[in-house]
């Protein structure tokens, strides 16, 4: 099933015949046949090298190369998910503090009230900063995985080194310029770059498999330390001017923060049935920002685990087979992640 | 885990319940003068201001919004008064949530001069 056709013709297997055949020679060798055994021992050196670097050769499958551009397909936008549960929470809070500002009556309060709750949409779109290059780093690798692997035709070299090359390495320098104790490998597109910009697609696309090779085993590092980062920010909480505050004790804070609002509205406004409804879809968004939150926890796990399976689909020679596992649960895991994501409405 | 920013962030949620009672209460209590009133509905608004202020993250203008506000809050005390006894509890929640606030104001202040953040 996933035995497809090998995009480098280059193999051990290839070397076998000549190897075989030089130890059948060295069986038979004579002693009166010194000078030719001489000769036969620096082919078997040859050969060995050959060997040597025939295997360092990168020979993937077309089965392979197709899981790693699902991979990426995949992870290209998973940062996504994580936004989604801080942007969803402060769409929240100025939909029920609409319902507030509606309950003041008309006048300057009322207006100075929906100019608060503005200042707070304009103010509250950003991340920790940390948490902003780390969601650029992770999608920006992806993107690369992805035309690294893609079928298309490559039209704009230009861009494709850029991409490769600047994108991620400039995302990883300001990283490690803004957070030098947790320094994060460098280079990892630069090698990449250089070698796109010297080659024509067909060079790239016959080295492609070659590409993969070096890509993959760097960003497997570099995946690694963001995936810690994102579940630092989720598990353990969003360092403020006070202290670190978690997200989920966030979004529960916001729960009562929603009824207050909803209520204070009720107690002082005639609620209409759409009111009514929109309150109701309030509740049904929160419960989705929860579930979304834990699935996210999951994903990012599971995202780790399916990139290490990659490396190792790609590295160690394993089969799909051996890795199916970890990457199925990694699709599965960004399918729930998506039906969720879908649910929660977008101020 | 409740941290200061939560607990800071709950007891402004709590007092902007008890204020919004109070304000459904005065709706059609003659007793209660109409800039008391107003002075609740302004109570509403800028204790909603605070909570928004809190829950932002950008740390000096975080610390100058929270002064502001502290300040705004102190006037109103004032306004809100205890002439009427239904008030004085709204008044007296103010009062410690303003203490609160400044406690948050000075941890903040710590934690931006360290360069901690």
């Amino acid at each position: 099933m996933y035995a497809g056709r090998r995009i480098r013709v280059f193999s051990p297997l290839y070397t076998l015949p000549a190897y075989f055949t030089f130890v059948t020679c060295y069986r038979n060798i004579d002693f009166d046949q010194f000078f030719k055994f001489k000769k036969m021992k620096i082919s078997l050196t040859i050969v060995t090298v050959l060997v040597l670097l025939f295997s360092s050769c990168a020979s993937l499958t077309k089965s392979q190369v197709a899981a790693v551009n699902q991979f990426a397909q995949t992870s290209s936008n998973f940062s996504a998910f994580p936004s989604k549960i801080i942007n969803g929470v402060h769409d929240l809070h100025i939909r029920h503090q609409l319902y507030a500002a509606n309950a003041v009556p008309k006048g300057e309060d009322h207006v100075d009230q929906i100019k608060d709750v503005y200042d707070f949409k304009v103010k509250s779109t950003g991340l920790p900063e940390k948490m902003d290059i780390t969601f650029r780093i992770i999608d920006k690798y992806a993107q690369s995985l992805l035309l690294l692997t893609g079928d298309k035709e490559i039209t704009n070299l230009d861009s494709l080194s850029k991409t490769f090359g600047t994108g991620i390495d400039s995302l990883i320098k300001l990283y490690n310029a803004r957070f030098p104790s947790d320094e994060l490998p460098s280079g990892i597109g630069g090698a990449i770059s250089a070698l796109v910009s010297k080659g024509g697609e067909a060079y790239i696309r016959a080295r492609q498999a070659e590409y993969i090779k070096e890509f993959v085993p760097r960003g497997d590092v570099l995946i690694g330390k963001m995936i810690d980062n994102l579940l630092d920010y989720l598990q353990n909480g969003i360092p403020t001017p006070f202290d670190t505050v978690s997200v989920l004790g966030l979004v529960k804070e916001e729960r009562v923060f929603t009824k207050r609002d909803y209520l204070t509205f009720v107690k002082l406004v005639t609620p209409t049935i759409d009111n009514d409804r929109d309150y109701f879809q309030m509740l049904s968004d929160l419960d989705n920002i929860e579930l979304l939150y834990r699935q996210t926890i999951q994903g990012a796990k599971d995202l780790r685990a399916a990139h290490a399976a990659l490396l190792g689909v790609i590295k160690e020679k394993k089969t799909l087979r051996e890795t199916i596992r970890e990457l199925q649960d990694y699709y599965e895991a960004i399918k729930s992640l998506r039906a969720t994501f879908s649910k929660i409405s977008s101020n | 885990m409740d941290t200061a920013k939560i607990k800071t962030l709950r007891q402004v949620s709590e007092a902007i319940s008890e204020v919004d009672d109070a304000r459904a209460a005065a709706k059609n209590d003659t007793t209660i003068s109409q800039a008391q009133k107003d002075a609740l509905d302004h109570s509403s608004v800028l204790l909603r201001r605070l909570l928004n202020d809190i829950l932002l993250q950008n740390e000096q203008v975080l610390i100058d919004a929270l002064r502001v506000d502290t300040v705004e809050m102190n006037v109103l005390i004032t306004t809100i008064g205890n002439a009427v006894t239904s008030l004085s509890s709204v008044s007296n929640t103010i009062q410690k949530l303003s203490t609160s606030v400044g406690a948050l104001i000075t941890i903040a202040t710590t934690t931006v001069s360290a360069g901690l953040i």
